[in-house]
């Protein structure tokens, strides 16, 4: 039971979402290495971490967004399908390997058998445990109440920049919340919103699409008019009927900071260092063809060491890394006491320390980050003083917000939009205009339209969507993967104006129609209709 | 920034890829001024020029004064002044440095030797973020209201809220144009929050 009178409580929020990558034409697709990773490093890391916290009976609350587009993929049997061989794949490879060092390297045979008990251990829970339905595990543990799930928007587009044209702002919300019904057969209360990107006047979709609460960067909230009493430590209503958590920095810093962030500590896994640099060639085939630049296959038994280079990275020991982690969660919880301590001393209500990260940064960057969350549980569950909550239940036990509006704000470095737009991706922002503008033209011209006509809108209404996800923008910043994301933006502007024009000269070819649907299958019960007009 | 962008990190260098790759179009043939806020310091224009309504400003001003016309932004400022940017003809885009907030409206046309600002299409109001500063100044020493989620939600309803905001953009849209009240208007252009004419068939 949690304590009458707490010191504080502890939000902790994780972001899970992937663009929506599937290759069916393709019998591997690099990309969609993205997907696997993240399930086989992040996801099943994290149910894991779950299930070991509620045999063990220990209490713990956590908020999980989990994205259209990554719900789209964790449903999808062809995905789930190679997610499954490329497990396989691991696994065959981390037990060969295992032979291999067995004969010459004690201390690297040792990572490298953890690395395949590891994946074994996942391999068993993906197929036996959850017959690899994750959203159902994930479902699970929210009707225990341990987690909260919310939705985000529809493909992650950054809405900010779509503030002009306010069905497109509506689009990417209902469809999300739309979605989401389908899925777990529940509304969503909460929704956080692409690269936490706010502005004023958003609550509108946000009430109308029957959501309650949402999450805001520090600067959005200190920056409200007027300046909430308690800065971020408690949530505040804004003018638009949105209940907002704004983003603990001090606990984010701990975590993120490359350079004071627990991730770097020499004893952590090695993010870099994977055999897929690694071993010859013939040894990886499985992943990586001959004639195929290298790249990480997943397996990886160094340490991070220090700032080592990477043929000096010394083999992973998990009894090490452990102890770290045992470490590191005592340290993260006790500041949290001395933070909510220390706000308590000014506030008349307990804090609410709200910790949002990216789902990913648990398990695929930081491979202990799971183990970190549930020592963190633990030590929160043993004391009993400062409580882990979800926003609605921090919501039935304190009722009063106090009142103000918001400033435009993202997450995004600078907390504005210059991640999302900046010389090397501002070309895209003309033609998703343009499209977006087309589409409720389109909306508006056939409110009722059936059969293929129908079909034709709501796919044209899917490609739209597909173009705006943020991710295409922030990689082109990043310049990581450029070719690719410029791609799909060019791809699904060119499918969504094709459609278009065979709809403006009712010229739609079924054909074609077809061909689209079978290469995005996100949304199948979509309505174009979210696009009309209602200003 | 540098966990976010480890999602997509480790796959240097890149393959060869196998996605269609024909070009977007240059230009959608509308008349069309297109205003981001990136910002509070900087605004994002960029532009697409029908060629019928070039046509008919070169009709209109002689071929002669067209040829030596500059291609002009304008940027105003709701309740504040216009700035003026002249812009080369074959540029689409262009990043403005402002100052001040929290709405502006640009518009793209020629200037013509004369001085006179023939309007090619005029961008639907655009709201930037104030940054601590000029919130603060705004502020004036109030304090939030403290009311139950019951009673704030409802008062939100009550038109408080983000509908109300939504009112605000077209107030804001009419403060800036009584404040260029006289201008021409686009010979082609696009309804605000609405189809472009282009597609009105």
């Amino acid at each position: 039971m949690p304590p009458r009178n707490p010191l504080g409580f502890w939000c902790p929020v994780l972001h899970a979402h992937l663009p929506y990558v599937r290759h069916a034409e393709h019998e591997k697709f690099l990309e969609e290495d993205w997907f696997f990773e993240a399930v086989i490093e992040t996801y099943l890391p994290l149910l894991r971490m779950m299930d070991h916290l509620v045999r063990d009976r220990v209490r713990f609350r956590l908020t999980l967004t989990i994205s259209p587009p990554l719900l789209a993929m964790l449903q999808d049997p062809l995905l789930l399908k190679r997610c499954e061989g490329r497990i396989d794949a691991l696994l065959r490879l981390a037990t060969r390997e295992a032979k291999r060092t067995a004969l010459y390297d004690r201390d690297l045979f040792e990572a490298t058998l953890f690395a395949e008990q590891d994946i074994a251990s996942l391999r068993e829970l993906f197929l036996t445990s959850y017959r690899r339905d994750l959203v159902g595990a994930f479902a699970k543990h929210r009707a225990s109440g341990n987690i909260e799930i919310i939705t985000c928007g529809a493909t992650h587009g950054f809405l900010p920049l779509m503030r002009g044209i306010p069905e497109a702002v509506r689009a990417q919300i209902q469809v999300a919340t739309s979605d989401f019904r389908r899925v777990f057969g529940f509304d969503a209360e909460g929704i956080w919103l692409p690269e936490c990107g706010y502005f004023e006047g958003v609550e509108a979709f946000l009430v109308d699409a029957g959501l309650r609460y949402s999450f805001l960067e520090e600067h959005g909230v200190l920056d409200s008019l007027p300046t909430p009493s308690f800065g971020v430590m408690a949530p505040m209503m804004s003018t638009g009927g949105i209940v907002f958590f704004g983003r603990d920095m001090e606990s984010s810093r701990q975590v993120w900071s490359s350079e004071v962030g627990y991730p770097g500590d020499p004893e952590y896994r090695e993010f870099y260092k994977d055999a897929g640099y690694e071993l010859p060639p013939r040894d990886v085939l499985e992943f990586i063809k001959a004639d195929e630049p290298r790249r990480p296959v997943g397996l990886k038994r160094h340490r991070v060491t220090g700032k080592a280079g990477h043929q000096e990275k010394a083999p992973y020991s998990r009894a090490r890394a452990l102890g770290r982690v045992a470490e590191h969660a005592a340290h993260f919880a006790q500041e949290r006491r001395l933070q909510a301590h220390r706000e308590r001393a000014r506030m008349p209500r307990p804090p609410l320390i709200v910790s949002p990260f990216d789902a990913e940064l648990f398990g695929h960057w930081w491979f202990e980050g799971p183990q970190f969350l549930e020592q963190v549980f633990r030590n929160l569950d043993a004391r009993n003083d400062l409580v882990a909550t979800t926003p609605p239940a921090y919501l039935a036990e304190f009722d009063e917000c106090e009142m103000a509006t918001p400033e435009m704000s993202t997450w995004g470095a600078s907390g504005y939009a210059s991640v999302w737009l900046n010389e090397t991706n501002d070309w895209m922002y003309p033609h998703y205009d343009v499209a977006a503008r087309r589409m409720v033209w389109l909306a508006n011209q056939f409110p009722d339209a059936t059969f293929l006509l129908r079909r034709a809108l709501n796919q044209a209404a899917r490609e739209l969507l597909l173009a705006q996800s943020s991710d295409w923008a922030f990689i082109l910043k990043t310049g990581t993967m450029v070719e690719y994301a410029s791609g799909r933006v060019i791809e699904h502007i060119r499918r969504f104006t094709n459609i278009a024009v065979a709809i403006e000269n009712g010229a739609i070819d079924e054909r074609v129609v077809r061909k689209f649907e079978r290469a995005w299958p996100i949304f199948p019960d979509i309505d174009y209709r979210v696009y009309q007009s209602r200003w | 920034m540098q966990v976010v962008a480890s999602k997509f990190a480790p796959r240097k260098p890149q393959v060869a890829r196998r996605l269609p790759r024909p070009p977007l179009p240059s230009s959608y043939g509308e008349s069309h001024l297109l205003l981001l806020a990136r910002d509070p310091q900087t605004l994002f224009a960029a532009w697409d020029m029908a060629p019928s309504s070039v046509d008919a400003i070169r009709n209109r001003i002689g071929k002669r004064a067209f040829e030596v016309s500059t291609l002009t932004l304008r940027l105003t400022r709701a309740g504040g002044p216009t700035s003026v940017v002249h812009v080369s003809r074959k540029s689409r885009s262009r990043y403005l440095k402002i100052e001040g907030g929290p709405s502006f409206m640009a518009e793209i046309g020629f200037t013509t030797p004369a001085g006179r600002f023939e309007l090619l299409s005029r961008s639907a109001p655009c709201f930037t973020p104030m940054g601590a500063p000029g919130r603060h100044a705004l502020l004036g020493g109030a304090t939030p209201t403290i009311l139950s989620y019951r009673e704030a939600r409802a008062r939100a309803r009550r038109g408080q809220g983000s509908l109300a905001s939504i009112a605000a953009t077209a107030a804001a849209r009419a403060e800036i144009l009584r404040a260029t009240e006289g201008q021409p208007q686009p010979t082609e252009g696009r309804t605000i929050g609405g189809a472009s004419d282009l597609y009105r068939r």
